[in-house]
C-alpha cells in the first residue's frame, strides 16, 4: 500500500509544510501524561508527527503544577494560579496542539470519536483501564477507524496479574533490578539520582507506535499495543538474566569499576577538596595507562609492580583509585580532560547540569539546545533528540512551530480545521464544561 | 520456569515489523544493543566479525561450562537473533565482499568514529551514491564532528559527561560533605541508550524512506544519549536555575526479611492519605495522622521530613517486602520491592507478559533464560533468538541469500 493513501493527509493549520520530516503526515491523539508518557509522544512531535494533546481541567496532569517554573517579569509569584508555568510540563509538550476535552461528557466524547476518525494513532498511559471505561477500549477504537494504532503504556501493562498496580519511575527500576544493579559492593544499592525508566519507558512508547506504523503500512490494518512501564527494564540489565540462568551466579555491584570490559584505573576522582568537582578516568589498555603516567609526571608509585599490568592493576584498585585521586586533586576538569584526551586516555569531566548546558562545547556544537516560544511565558530552551540526520533533522518544535501549548490554547484550531467546529459551536462547548 | 506461560498462539505468531529488513552490524560493543533491538523487531541482523572472532566475545562475564569463544554471556546477551559472517575487511577481498553486504542491506550499523567510514574506503558519501537507499548509523563515543569528536570514551565517559554520575550516588554525610564518588550505573547503560534512540532513529528513517526513496546517515554518540536521560534535570536548570544535587534513588528502607524497599510517599493528591492508612492498619502511623503532615509542603521541610523517613522505615521493618508490594499495591501506595533481575522471572505477571523467554542453547543442551518482549501485542511481535551465532556460523548462508541469488 503507499502510504500515504493511508494517513491523514490534511494538516492543521492548513498550510503546506516546508519541512521535510519522516513522520510528517501522521496524526496522533495523545492521552498522556506525566513524563513516563508525555516523552514518548514528544519524541514521535521531533520526529514530523502531528500531535493532538487532550487533556482536561478536571484532573490536570500533576506536572502543570510542579516545581520549578518559568520566571515571568513583572508577574514572578503567580505561577499557584496558573498551570501554564511549569518547567516539566513546558518541556514535555513541546510541539504538540493542545486541546481541552472531558472524555465523560456525551459530547466530549463525540469529539473524540470524529477526531479519532481522523487520527492514525492513539497514545496513553493512564491507568489500564481508563480510556475503556470512557467507552473507547481497542475493539471501540478499531471499530471507529479499522486501521487505527491503539497503545497504552500503564505502568504494568493491561494484561497480567498487576494491571491495577501503578508505577512511577522508580518503582519500575526497583521492580526490573536496575536499582539493585547501581552501587558500591559494600552498601546498599544507591539505584538512580533520577527516574530513569521515566526517561527509558517513553524510548519504548516512541519505538512502539513506529513500528507499529510500519506494521500497519505492510498490512492495512490496525494495530493494538499493550505496553509498559516495567517491562522494558529488564531489558536494561546486561547479562545478568542468562548469567543467573547459565550459572546460578549472581549480579554483584562494583560501584565504579568494570569487571567486564577491564579496566584500570576506571573511576571518577576529586578535583577539588571543597565542591563537588569530579572528573572520570578509564585505562582500558598499556598504552593509556602508559599514557596517564606520563601526564601524571611519572610519579614513582607507578612503576611499582602492583601497577605493571592490567591485570595487577586491576588486583589492587583501591590503591590505585588513591593515588589516582590524590594527583587529580586541586587540578583544573577541564584541562586534566583535554590533557589527559590530548594522550588518548578516555577522561571526561563528570558533568553536572549548569556544566552540560553553559559549558559543554560538543552539545553545542550538535545544536542540542534549542529555544522555543509560549503564550505566557518568555522564550526558553528544551531539549531535541540527540541524533544528527544527514537528510531529515529532527523539529524540536514539532509541527506547531512552537513550544509548549496553554491549557486549551489549540481549540479553536484544531476542533475548528479538522472538525469543522465554528467559533460559536466551540463557544457553546465551553459553556457547557465539554472542552 | 515455563517461559511459554500465557503466550497465546496468536502472540506466538505476531508479525514482526522490520521483517525483510537487513541490517549489517559491522561496529564495536557500542552498537550491538541496537542491533540485538532491531532483530526483536524482526530484522535480519548480521554481524560482521574478523577470522578470530569479535572482540565483544572477550567481555565478561563468561559461562564456565562452554569454553572458548562461544562462552561469553556478555556476547549472548547482546548478539541474540543474529547471524555471523566473518570477513577479514583488512584484506582487499574482505572488503569487497562487506562492500557487497552493505549494498544488499537496508541499515548500516558502524563505529568507525570521526573519518573511520573514509579511511575503511567506504566514505559516505560513496556509499550514498552508490546505495541511495542506504541507511547508515553512525555509532561513537563524541559525534564524528565537533570539537569533542576526536575525543575517546566508552561507558564510563559517556556517564560523566552526559551527567547521570552528577545525580546519582550516596547521600552526604551529616557535615554536607559526600564521602563517595558519583556512582556510574552498571551495565553498559550508556549502549542501551544508544540502542533505543538508534532504532527510533532508523524506524524514522525507515518511514522517511519508505516516502521519498532515500536513505541517509544517522550520527548518534555516546555523549549525547546520555545527555539525553536524565528525566528533566536541564528543564529544571534551563528554566528554573535548580542544580539537581547528587543522591540514591531512594531513602535507605529495609524489611524485615532483608530485602531493600523503594518507598514513594504523595505525589499525587491522596497519595499520602493511603500512605497513612497503610501504616495505620499497622498501628504504626505515630502521629502522621497529625493534619499538618496532610501539607506537602509542611512534610518537605528537613525535619519533618526525616521524621517521616524514619517512622515509615520503622513501618518497613516489621513487613516482608513482597507481600508488603501487594498490600501496598492494593491500597494504591505505588511502592515495590528492590528486587535483583532475576527474581522476576518467576513473577506470573511477567511471564504472562513473554518478559522472560527460555531460548534454546544446543551446546548446552539446555535454554537459558533472556529478558524478552517490552510489549505484547498479536499484532506487533517480539523475537527473543535464536541464541547469539558462533563465529562466521552464517557465513555462507548469507551470501548465498543475499548476494548470490539477488543478482542469480
Amino acid at each position: 500500500m503507499n502510504r500515504m493513501d493511508c494517513c491523514s493527509t490534511e494538516s492543521i493549520d492548513g498550510e503546506a509544510k516546508l519541512m521535510a520530516l519522516p513522520l510528517e503526515g501522521v496524526r496522533i491523539i495523545d492521552l498522556t501524561w506525566l513524563n513516563a508518557g508525555a516523552k514518548g509522544t514528544r519524541h514521535l512531535s521531533t520526529y514530523g508527527a502531528e500531535l493532538i494533546h487532550l487533556e482536561w481541567k478536571g484532573k490536570l496532569d500533576v506536572l502543570r503544577w510542579a516545581t520549578p517554573f518559568h520566571a515571568v517579569p513583572g508577574d514572578e509569584n503567580n505561577h499557584a494560579k496558573s498551570p501554564n508555568r511549569a518547567a516539566s510540563f513546558n518541556t514535555n509538550h513541546v510541539g504538540k496542539w493542545g486541546v481541552s476535552l472531558n472524555m465523560r461528557h456525551p459530547k466530549g466524547k463525540d469529539i473524540f470519536r470524529r477526531l479519532v476518525e481522523k487520527a492514525d494513532v492513539v497514545v496513553d498511559n493512564f491507568t489500564a483501564s481508563t480510556l475503556a471505561d470512557w467507552g473507547f477500549g481497542w475493539e471501540v477504537l478499531q471499530s471507529i477507524k479499522p486501521d487505527i494504532i491503539y497503545l497504552q503504556a500503564p505502568g504494568f501493562g493491561r494484561i497480567g496479574a498487576y494491571a491495577d498496580y501503578r508505577s512511577y519511575g522508580p518503582t519500575a527500576a526497583a521492580i526490573g533490578g536496575l536499582t539493585w544493579q547501581a552501587g558500591l559492593a559494600d552498601r546498599p544499592p544507591s539505584g538512580y539520582g533520577f527516574s530513569y525508566m521515566d526517561v527509558v519507558g517513553p524510548y519504548f512508547i516512541a519505538m512502539g507506535v513506529m513500528a507499529a506504523l510500519r506494521q500497519r503500512n505492510r498490512t492495512g490494518k490496525g494495530v493494538y499495543v499493550d505496553a509498559s512501564q516495567v517491562g522494558p527494564s529488564f531489558l536494561l540489565t546486561g547479562s545478568s538474566i542468562p548469567e543467573w540462568s547459565a550459572t546460578g551466579r549472581r549480579y554483584v555491584r562494583t560501584g565504579n569499576r568494570s569487571p567486564y570490559i577491564k579496566a584500570a584505573p576506571h573511576g571518577a576522582y576529586r578535583c577539588a577538596a571543597d565542591e563537588e568537582k569530579w572528573i572520570a578516568i578509564a585505562c582500558y589498555d598499556e598504552a593509556q595507562w602508559k599514557a596517564l603516567v606520563t601526564v601524571m609526571g611519572n610519579p614513582a608509585w607507578a612503576s611499582e609492580a602492583r601497577f605493571a599490568t592490567l591485570d595487577a592493576r586491576l588486583q589492587n584498585q583501591d590503591v590505585l583509585d588513591a593515588n589516582v585521586g590524590a594527583w587529580t586533586l586541586g587540578k583544573d576538569r577541564y584541562a586534566l580532560m583535554a590533557a589527559l584526551q590530548q594522550v588518548g586516555v578516555a577522561a571526561g569531566v563528570c558533568q553536572d547540569v549548569s556544566d552540560r548546558y553553559d559549558r559543554d562545547p560538543q552539545l553545542r556544537h550538535r545544536n542540542y539546545f534549542v529555544r522555543v516560544r509560549h503564550s505566557e511565558v518568555p522564550p526558553y530552551d528544551v531539549e531535541s533528540l540527540p541524533g544528527v540526520f544527514s537528510e531529515t533533522p529532527p523539529s524540536p518544535l514539532g509541527t506547531t512551530g512552537w513550544g509548549c501549548h496553554t491549557y486549551g490554547e489549540h481549540n479553536e484550531q484544531v476542533l475548528g480545521r479538522l472538525l469543522g467546529l465554528t467559533r460559536d459551536d466551540i463557544e457553546a462547548l465551553a459553556r457547557e464544561d465539554v472542552i | 520456569m515455563n517461559a511459554t506461560t500465557g503466550k497465546s498462539d496468536k502472540r506466538n505468531a505476531a508479525p514482526l515489523a522490520l521483517e525483510g529488513i537487513k541490517v549489517v552490524e559491522w561496529c564495536d560493543h557500542r552498537g550491538e544493543f541496537c542491533g540485538r533491538m532491531l532483530s526483536s523487531m524482526g530484522a535480519e541482523v548480521v554481524k560482521i566479525e574478523p577470522p578470530q572472532g569479535h572482540a565483544s566475545r572477550g567481555i565478561g562475564p563468561f559461562n564456565d561450562e562452554f569454553g572458548g569463544a562461544d562462552s561469553s554471556i556478555y556476547w549472548w546477551s547482546y548478539n541474540i537473533g543474529k547471524k555471523s559472517v566473518v570477513l577479514d575487511v583488512a584484506q582487499t577481498d574482505g572488503l569487497a565482499r562487506l562492500r557487497q553486504l552493505i549494498g544488499a542491506a537496508d541499515i548500516l550499523i558502524e563505529s568507525g568514529g570521526p573519518g573511520g567510514l573514509e579511511r575503511a574506503g567506504l566514505a559516505w558519501e560513496d556509499l550514498h551514491r552508490e546505495f541511495p537507499r542506504l541507511i547508515v548509523l553512525s555509532v561513537s563515543d563524541f559525534g564524528i564532528d565537533g570539537p569533542w569528536s576526536g575525543y575517546t570514551g566508552g561507558d564510563l565517559i559517556a556517564l560523566a559527561t552526559g551527567g547521570i554520575m552528577m545525580v546519582s550516588g550516596y547521600p552526604p554525610g551529616a557535615d554536607g560533605r559526600y564521602d563517595t564518588p558519583p556512582i556510574a550505573p552498571q551495565m553498559h547503560q550508556s549502549a542501551h541508550l544508544i540502542g533505543c534512540l538508534g532504532s527510533m532513529d532508523v524506524l524514522a528513517a525507515l518511514a522517511w524512506r519508505d516516502r521519498s526513496g532515500r536513505g541517509q546517515r544517522i550520527d548518534l554518540s555516546l555523549h549525547a544519549v546520555v545527555n539525553n536521560c536524565t528525566e528533566n534535570n536541564l528543564a529544571w536548570y534551563m528554566i528554573g536555575k535548580r542544580v539537581v544535587p547528587r543522591k540514591p534513588q531512594m531513602p535507605e528502607m529495609r524489611a524485615r526479611d532483608g530485602t531493600f524497599v523503594q518507598v514513594l510517599l504523595g505525589l499525587f493528591p491522596g497519595e499520602w492519605e493511603r500512605v497513612v492508612e497503610l501504616l495505620d492498619e499497622a498501628g504504626m502511623a505515630e502521629d502522621l495522622k497529625d493534619p499538618r503532615y496532610s501539607d506537602p509542603a509542611w512534610r518537605g521541610l528537613p525535619e519533618q521530613n526525616r521524621h517521616v523517613d524514619d517512622v515509615v522505615r520503622r513501618f518497613i521493618a516489621t513487613q516482608d517486602a513482597e507481600a508488603l508490594f501487594h498490600a501496598a499495591q492494593k491500597k494504591g501506595v505505588v511502592w515495590g520491592p528492590i528486587r535483583e533481575p532475576q527474581q522476576s522471572i518467576d513473577d506470573p505477571h511477567f511471564s504472562t507478559r513473554d518478559n522472560f523467554v527460555a531460548v534454546r542453547h544446543e551446546e548446552l543442551d539446555r535454554d537459558v533464560v533472556y529478558p524478552g518482549a517490552p510489549w505484547v501485542s498479536e499484532q506487533l511481535g517480539w523475537r527473543t533468538g535464536p541464541r547469539a551465532p558462533r563465529v562466521g556460523e552464517h557465513t555462507d548462508a548469507v551470501f548465498s541469500t543475499w548476494v548470490d541469488k539477488a543478482s542469480a
